[in-house]
């Protein structure tokens, strides 16, 4: 990505929270492969600040159809936390969760898939609280299957982005064997990434 | 030869002359709004994403709220050559993806929609044809040739809106 970061934030502030988000990505997926019984790899994660409408770019194809698991964050600091998952992608992890060979994207898989971006979340926000005192809190997932662009503009939305920037975290989740392939995207509320900062005494 | 540009949230973009396709992807909440001069080929396309603006809040993207959004397409467009009087309007977006509770009910896409179609009537501009609200994402493409509209949604095939560029297209649609 070419976005430079505001000037608000050094780059060792990126690198700080690019480890923070590693330490709650490395939960994140070990929660994840417990679920699924399988070996579950994640980038290192992405710390930037971009400019809103170039945030699409951080998935490979914008246009492609997903599942996207999106989450409010609250308590010390409030944030939005999107799983987006490539839609053939989706419907193996329900499947392997649910214990079965092949699934349809009906309630019972949406549910299944839910619950997974809450335990993947749990584990994420446990781990960052854990490292930085902070409490942070997840809310009750929503599902929307569409365009991965979509699901992004609409979180954008709905968190009422009135800056033209946003500090973006996003980590790459998938397996080894190429069947899952999805994208982590927590974008902060304005302010919160100078909670975060202080609260490991770099702010 | 003509061009093809995305247009990101909150984003304008203002082309002239044949040949050239403005696209706004998957749009969710957000409303693509089309504007088109058709004697002289003036084609905009702004990614609007919340319906109304802060005073302090506006930054670099005016398009990317409604009342600010129309006002600054239409200036860019008019700097190209259009004039004001002679624009028609197209729509689309202004979906709600995510179904949540009752609680917290915000349904972002339909004061998109209802705030875009008020700053197109305070502009002046005819509505000819809007594609909005439902729970899908819309990828719209506006080209330059002569105004045409397309709509694509996921797992259907691109249809036609309008064609704003058509001489019969006159009247708005009621808002």
């Amino acid at each position: 990505m070419s976005a430079q970061p505001l000037p608000a934030y050094t780059e060792e502030q990126f690198d700080a929270l690019r480890e923070i988000a590693n330490i709650g990505m490395g939960k994140a997926s070990a929660a994840l492969a417990d679920l699924v019984g399988t070996t579950i790899l994640i980038n290192v994660p992405q710390a930037v600040c971009t400019p809103i409408h170039s945030l699409p770019g951080i998935l490979r194809d914008p246009e492609q159809v997903t599942a996207g698991i999106y989450l409010q964050v609250t308590g010390d600091l409030a944030g939005h936390a999107t799983f987006i998952f490539e839609v053939q992608s989706a419907h193996r992890l329900a499947a392997m969760l649910l214990g079965q060979s092949e699934v349809q994207l009906d309630e019972v898989t949406a549910s299944a898939l839910m619950e997974i971006g809450n335990i993947m979340l749990s584990a994420y926000l446990t781990a960052i609280s854990d490292f930085t005192g902070l409490q942070l809190l997840p809310s009750p997932p929503v599902m929307a299957v569409d365009m991965g662009c979509a699901i992004l503009s609409a979180v954008i939305a709905n968190m009422q982005c009135l800056d033209d920037y946003a500090v973006t975290i996003a980590t790459d989740i998938y397996d080894s064997g190429g069947l899952i392939s999805g994208t982590f995207v927590f974008l902060p509320e304005p302010g919160g990434i100078g909670r975060i900062l202080e609260a490991i005494g770099m702010g | 030869m003509g061009v093809q540009l995305t247009v990101g949230m909150g984003e304008i973009q203002v082309v002239r002359g044949a040949g050239n396709v403005l696209t706004a992807l998957g749009l969710g909440s957000c409303i693509g709004v089309c504007l088109y001069d058709p004697l002289v080929r003036v084609a905009g396309m702004v990614h609007v994403v919340l319906p109304q603006s802060q005073a302090d809040k506006i930054g670099e993207l005016p398009g990317k709220f409604a009342d600010t959004a129309i006002p600054a397409t239409v200036q860019r467009m008019v700097e190209m050559g259009a004039s004001a009087s002679r624009l028609k309007a197209a729509i689309a977006g202004g979906a709600q993806l995510f179904q949540f509770g009752t609680s917290s009910t915000l349904d972002v896409g339909a004061r998109n929609a209802e705030a875009v179609v008020a700053a197109l009537r305070q502009a002046g501009i005819p509505l000819l044809a809007k594609d909005v609200g439902g729970s899908v994402g819309r990828t719209l493409r506006l080209l330059s040739d002569n105004g045409l509209v397309v709509v694509r949604t996921i797992g259907g095939a691109e249809r036609e809106l309008a064609t704003l560029g058509s001489i019969l297209a006159s009247s708005g649609v009621a808002a």
